[in-house]
């Protein structure tokens, strides 16, 4: 039996002239916490609506555990959504919101009673019961629209940004909250949400997306290590993007008058070389091979609490930011003046524009 | 906003305005004063004070079919424009399709032309299918002019429900037919009635439909005091005019129960 | 929520087959009817009558001033209750109840509201009934059945349509702007003038031309008080299919009145869509 528990195969959505979605595939493995990142737009919540039911696609499929969805209609998938505004029916209690998905599937009144209470005690709302939900927080109903989803037990939980209404530390709260419920229930999690850190604090694998197409699908740190284009880089973490220019003799240069930095195997022409102000050391390397060295000019820099914020400016006149884990070497520079700076050469990657 | 130093401009608008008022409440008020004047002809102020016109209208067998026909007549085409209008706001605002906005237009067209076509344009239908003068006939015009209320109504009503509500009940196993009836419809039920109120007082008010279907023995309450009227005035038919007047005035206490006044009227 | 397909085709295909059966068909007949003769041969005889007897342009003409003189008397005495509702009522309570004086009357047929004035000015109305008592007069006064009689009535029915809209535009002006006016000098009459009037003209223009539409297709009252002394084009209608049993030109007057009506109805339209486009 497949660990593939949900098939996306090439589905696609137009909306007129618009194209949401690009013939998109994804498999989802059982029990995963799977991420749908991007900016607004790029399609994440369309896709997450496509396997909901909500949207019937232009073309492509949708196969949950090996059965053909495209024409179940969503009442009938063995999937769930808590949705963004929430969505509590106001003319309900929280008891009764919750009770709602069991009441459509005719479960025995007794059995209602002890589902709903043990799961609204699951996310501690089980004092609750005959509030309305106009008298709740936003915290507070997001745990409702939460219990009122995972009370039916499906498959899958679907959740749309649905942290996104909440302050900071809330929503910091409620991240590991997810996460412990994910790990406690064992079902699959497909997130959708624009906030980078949140997805790679809870989910197994990411899948980055922009303009209607997966441009990158791994976990966590295989995206941050290695991503595959410039937007993804920038879009997970912080990232300097630096113009080199790749030479028909295959090095890879600065610029063209410039020493060759060890990096090759790349077509000719214009290039972006990848590295996060937190791998850029400030001194000389302390590894005799596998470094690459670089002077520049320290243009200011601000100090952050763990540690100095450094900005730095290339002989090719490129910014770049500089974010040394150890605040000895960051003390050290004096703003004006050029410094060697250095990293792991496998702390680098070229990018493809 | 102060309008200081326009205190004479200020003052002749509201002195205007009341008048205003007046002279939307005064004529009414002399219909019912005189329905109970003793004098055997229009007298205001009354003199006096009788109910005995109300009793000649009670006595009066015509007047009380009359009035019992136009309550049929609202009752029976406000339950149709419900059971019509609700189910093509429901699919004009939930889903979308092409030639969707002439299938709007052709719900809301009996607003926007002249009753009085409509009624001849019934008659004439009416005398070829061969029912007319009937109470269908009748009835059908009524229906026609009152769907739009209802369509109106319930489809702003809609568009205040939002579609995740909807999409959450079906989301949790609920049938369209479930989430219409314990999601939906109890978030626009007070668009719905007050749709309702429009519809029934339009059909119970109405005389230019009415009038091209009506005959001697099958008249509604509205045309019966137009043949009247053409010919004599005396304080029985301000009775009847009265009785009308309550009508409305209990209609719009309900509208204003259910919806507010102000929202119905201006639709904030 | 969606609605699948054939749920969709099943609600909305009943009323709509209802639409067509006694809304559409009827007036599909009618336009046949005002193409045809008596005996049902085809003919444009119908509309050529109504193009070159000048009598009905005579009377249509008649009807369009009755509608104008209308739209104007509801115009002065509607913005004034409007404006004085809008900005310068603040009790709630007041408000509520002066929408309810506005709209009770709407609630009571036409026929009761031209009745009353028929009751304070007809020839054995109170008015006349007093001045005679009193020996001022010693026969009755004219004072209802009359052009003006038409004009006072209508204007009657329709004023809570002219309130009722230009409250609704006054309601949604933007009152930063006005507040913006008076803070670079304006007084309040320059105010008025020169932003709330401008910015309140296509309300205006609306209601006037729903009031103008309405009173165009009105046949009670005019019916009423006209006292037989004149016709408007919904009381010619009527004597063609009651009295003079003529559906066919009946139906050409008819379609002549429905097309007025679709013009001044897509003006209003035009007015009001080119308002929310000016305000973004």
């Amino acid at each position: 039996m497949s660990d593939d528990f949900i098939n996306v195969d090439r589905l696609s959505k137009r909306f007129g002239p618009v194209t949401a979605l690009a013939e998109v595939s994804l498999s989802v493995r059982r029990g995963e916490f799977l991420s749908m990142l991007g900016p607004s737009g790029c399609g994440k919540t369309t896709l997450l609506r496509a396997i909901a039911g909500f949207i019937e696609p232009s073309s492509g499929e949708i196969r949950i555990d090996g059965k053909v969805m495209n024409a179940v209609p969503p009442n009938r998938r063995p999937v769930n959504t808590v949705f963004q505004n929430y969505a509590l029916f106001p003319h309900m209690t929280v008891w009764e919101n919750v009770a709602f998905g069991p009441r459509r599937r005719r479960v025995p009144r007794r059995e209602i009673a002890t589902q709903v209470d043990e799961v609204l005690a699951m996310v501690g709302m089980e004092d609750f019961g005959g509030r309305y939900p106009r008298a709740l927080s936003g915290g507070q109903q997001q745990r409702v629209a939460l219990a009122r989803a995972i009370v039916n037990r499906p498959r899958v939980l679907l959740l749309d940004e649905p942290l996104g209404a909440l302050d900071l530390k809330l929503r910091k709260r409620m991240q590991v909250e997810l996460k412990r419920l994910h790990e406690r229930l064992g079902l699959t999690f497909i997130y959708v949400t624009h906030d980078q850190e949140e997805a790679l604090a809870m989910s197994d694998r990411i899948a980055v997306m922009k303009a209607g197409e997966i441009v990158q699908l791994g976990t966590g740190e295989e995206i941050y290590r290695n991503p595959v284009s410039r937007y993804v880089a920038d879009f997970i973490g912080e990232a300097n993007l630096i113009d080199v220019v790749a030479e028909p003799d295959g090095t890879v240069r600065l610029g063209p008058d410039r020493a060759a930095l060890p990096y090759a195997g790349v077509a000719p022409g214009a290039a972006t070389l990848m590295v996060r102000p937190e791998d850029i050391r400030v001194g000389e390397p302390n590894r005799a091979d596998g470094a690459v060295t670089l002077r520049a000019t320290v243009r200011d820099k601000v100090f952050i609490g763990q540690s100095w914020r450094i900005f730095a400016v290339l002989p090719t006149g490129q910014e770049i930011t500089v974010q040394p884990g150890s605040s000895h070497e960051a003390e050290r520079v004096v703003p004006g003046a050029e410094t060697p700076l250095w990293w792991p050469r496998d702390r680098g990657r070229i990018l493809a524009q | 906003m102060r309008n200081d130093g326009m205190f004479l401009g200020r003052i002749a608008v509201a002195a205007l305005s009341w008048g205003v008022m007046a002279f939307l409440v005064v004529p009414l008020a002399v219909v019912i004063g005189v329905s109970v004047t003793e004098t055997d002809f229009l007298k205001f102020p009354p003199q006096g004070f009788s109910l005995k016109w109300y009793g000649a209208l009670l006595g009066d067998r015509t007047y009380l079919e009359a009035f019992w026909l136009s309550a049929e007549l609202a009752v029976a085409s406000t339950f149709a424009a419900l059971l019509l209008g609700v189910p093509a706001a429901l699919v004009l605002s939930r889903r979308r399709f092409p030639g969707a906005q002439a299938f709007n237009a052709l719900f809301i067209s009996p607003l926007v032309l002249p009753n009085i076509v409509i009624g001849v344009a019934i008659l004439q239908y009416a005398s070829l299918m061969g029912f007319a003068r009937g109470f269908f006939a009748l009835l059908v015009g009524h229906i026609v002019i009152v769907v739009p209320y209802v369509v109106r109504t319930t489809l702003a009503s809609l568009a205040g429900v939002e579609a995740s509500y909807e999409e959450a009940a079906q989301d949790l196993g609920a049938t369209s037919f479930e989430t219409f009836f314990l999601v939906t419809l109890p978030q626009i039920k007070p668009g719905v009635i007050a749709g309702s109120l429009f519809a029934f007082i339009i059909s119970w008010i109405n005389v230019e439909v009415s009038i091209f279907n009506s005959t001697s023995l099958q008249v509604t309450l509205p045309v019966k005091i137009f043949n009247y009227v053409q010919f004599t005035v005396d304080p029985m038919i301000a009775a009847v005019s009265a009785v009308t007047i309550y009508v409305a005035i209990l209609a719009v206490i309900l509208l204003d129960a259910t919806i507010g006044v102000e929202k119905a009227a201006t639709g904030t | 929520m969606r609605i699948g397909r054939f749920e969709a085709m099943l609600l909305l295909g009943g009323p709509v087959l209802f639409l067509v059966l006694f809304f559409i068909a009827p007036f599909a007949l009618m336009t046949i009817a005002s193409l045809q003769q008596k005996s049902g041969a085809w003919t444009m005889g119908q509309y050529a009558k109504l193009v070159t007897d000048s009598y009905y342009w005579e009377i249509l003409l008649e009807t369009f001033k009755i509608g104008l003189w209308v739209a104007f008397v509801t115009f002065v005495l509607g913005y004034a209750l409007a404006y004085y509702i809008t900005f310068q009522v603040k009790s709630r309570f007041l408000r509520r109840l002066i929408f309810l004086v506005v709209v009770t009357p709407l609630f009571t047929s036409n026929i009761v509201r031209s009745f009353a004035w028929i009751i304070m000015l007809g020839r054995q109305g109170i008015v006349n009934r007093s001045l005679q008592a009193t020996g001022l007069i010693s026969e009755p006064l004219s004072l209802v059945y009359s052009k003006t009689g038409v004009i006072v009535g209508l204007s009657y029915v329709l004023l809570p349509f002219m309130v009722l809209t230009v409250s609704s535009i006054l309601q949604n002006l933007n009152r930063t702007l006005l507040e913006a006016a008076r803070d670079l000098g304006a007084s309040p009459l320059m105010a008025f003038l020169k932003v709330t009037f401008p910015l309140s003209l296509p309300g205006v223009i609306a209601g006037s031309l729903m009031v103008f539409t309405l009173s165009v297709s009105a046949y009670v009252t005019p019916s009423v008080m006209s006292g037989g002394r004149f016709n408007v084009m919904p009381m010619l209608i009527f004597q063609q299919y009651m009295v003079l049993f003529d559906f066919n030109f009946g139906a050409a007057l008819a379609i002549l009145l429905m097309i007025t009506t679709l013009l001044l109805m897509g003006a209003y339209v035009m007015v009001l869509e080119r308002r929310a486009r000016a305000l973004g």
